[in-house]
């Protein structure tokens, strides 16, 4: 009764713990298994991080946006307002989380930040722009519009769709008179946002020399009781099914 | 037999622990445990549980045994969980989150690498120690024992600490700095 662990050393106690098998090893497989787990994590969090880049250079192209900075001071305002901003703080956030990660290893914290942070962001980028020259998303996306994808597909479903209280859409010119042209927005789909607009053309615009029937236009203007006053419009390549497919 | 015994590297009565040999964990504790008391006594001021802690360390260091990397120094390992049990006691300690964010950690600092130890400088830091290392915060007061007082190299430390071996020298400089300031004028003229 008197041996209570006060009264040993450090060494006496902890030895005295291991014979009587209170305290165990751990098997070198749990360290094994663990170092896997982080080194798949670790993997994971860096393809979303590149799917989700990739996704934003493609929902910013498929919507037409960057026709905006064509547009003046206006253009580049509306386009900032439109960035999909929230998507690109999560795809940080992904980054700083496989930041964390390597840093559970040595070649991870022997390293500053900055150097690992622009080496993973290098990487995201890359395989970003690879999966968009692979048509990745372009395939997703017709593959919803068709029979819908599992998880991601709503978030395809609103790129070509007009932004709710901005005027800024992708049409196809029905017919032109004067300065004023009608345009059905269609994002090919049979989806009640698909419709028709008037629009009126920016001063100056010379409308009959510059669009045709069919051609495929992006607009951004304000909504003036059913007409849409532009201060910006330009003629896009046609981006529809058969194109893609 | 313990003549024979202190022929061995650490590396190498871990790989025997590592094997099952469970009595060579005790020559282990015999090299550490003196060690790591002085190192959380001077970073833990005011806990008289220290004993309990590096108890707690080494309890730790042999469920953790196998995953320790015979090809790399025991001391580096077996200190980087010293560093984390007393990094949790001061948390529980602390009222106020403890803060070891640090801005030098994610710049590269290649000024810093590790020197040649200067003698003097030794010195007068160990003399500082004594009169000002409790008022330092505890990242800086860490730092400061592991390079003066447990005269561990940058690379030890930076595998202690997890931070970057320029990091290292860059702290250290700062924790020195801050050290003269805390002190009064007269006590620095004297050292």
């Amino acid at each position: 009764m008197n041996d209570t662990p006060q009264q040993h050393g450090i060494k006496e106690n902890v030895l005295e713990k291991i014979q009587k098998g209170d305290v165990h090893m751990r098997p070198k497989v749990y360290f094994v298994l663990k170092v896997v787990i982080l080194v798949a994590v670790a993997l994971c969090t860096l393809a979303v991080s590149a799917f989700l880049f990739s996704f934003i250079v493609f929902s910013i192209y498929a919507s037409g946006k960057p026709f905006l900075l064509g547009f003046g001071s206006r253009g580049v305002f509306a386009f900032l307002a439109l960035f999909p901003w929230l998507m690109l703080v999560v795809d940080v956030a992904l980054l700083l989380l496989f930041e964390w990660l390597l840093h559970r290893f040595q070649f991870g914290y022997h390293r500053p930040f900055i150097y690992l942070f622009l080496v993973a962001a290098s990487v995201v980028v890359a395989s970003g722009l690879v999966m968009n020259a692979v048509s990745v998303h372009r395939s997703i996306y017709l593959q919803n519009e068709h029979a819908g994808v599992p998880v991601i597909g709503p978030f395809y479903e609103h790129l070509r769709r007009p932004s709710p209280g901005r005027e800024i859409f992708l049409g196809q010119v029905l017919f032109i008179e004067g300065n004023i042209f009608t345009v059905r927005a269609d994002d090919h789909d049979k989806d009640s946002d698909d419709g028709v607009r008037r629009v009126e053309a920016p001063a100056g615009m010379d409308v009959a020399g510059y669009l045709k029937a069919g051609d495929e236009v992006f607009v951004a203007g304000d909504d003036e009781g059913g007409r849409i006053r532009a201060y910006g419009v330009t003629k896009v390549p046609s981006v529809n099914a058969a194109d893609i497919e | 037999m313990h003549s024979g015994n202190s022929m061995y590297t650490d590396e190498q009565l871990a790989m025997f622990v590592q094997r099952g040999d469970k009595e060579k964990f005790g020559l282990l504790m015999e090299r550490y445990e003196q060690k790591l008391s002085r190192y959380g006594k001077k970073f833990l001021f005011n806990q008289n549980n220290v004993e309990d802690m590096v108890q707690e360390v080494f309890l730790k260091a042999y469920q953790n045994m196998q995953s320790f990397d015979p090809t790399r120094k025991f001391s580096s390992w077996v200190y980087r969980i010293a560093h984390n049990v007393f990094i949790n006691a001061l948390k529980k300690k602390l009222r106020n989150p403890l803060y070891f964010f640090d801005f030098d950690s994610f710049i590269p600092h290649p000024v810093y690498e590790d020197p040649v130890k200067d003698e003097r400088d030794f010195e007068q830091v160990s003399n500082m120690i004594g009169k000002g290392l409790k008022r330092l915060p505890p990242h800086y007061r860490e730092i400061i024992i592991l390079y003066y007082v447990e005269e561990l190299d940058y690379k030890e430390i930076s595998d202690i600490l997890h931070i970057p071996t320029g990091t290292v020298g860059i702290r250290l400089k700062r924790a020195k700095e801050q050290l003269k300031k805390l002190l009064p004028r007269e006590a620095i003229d004297s050292l």
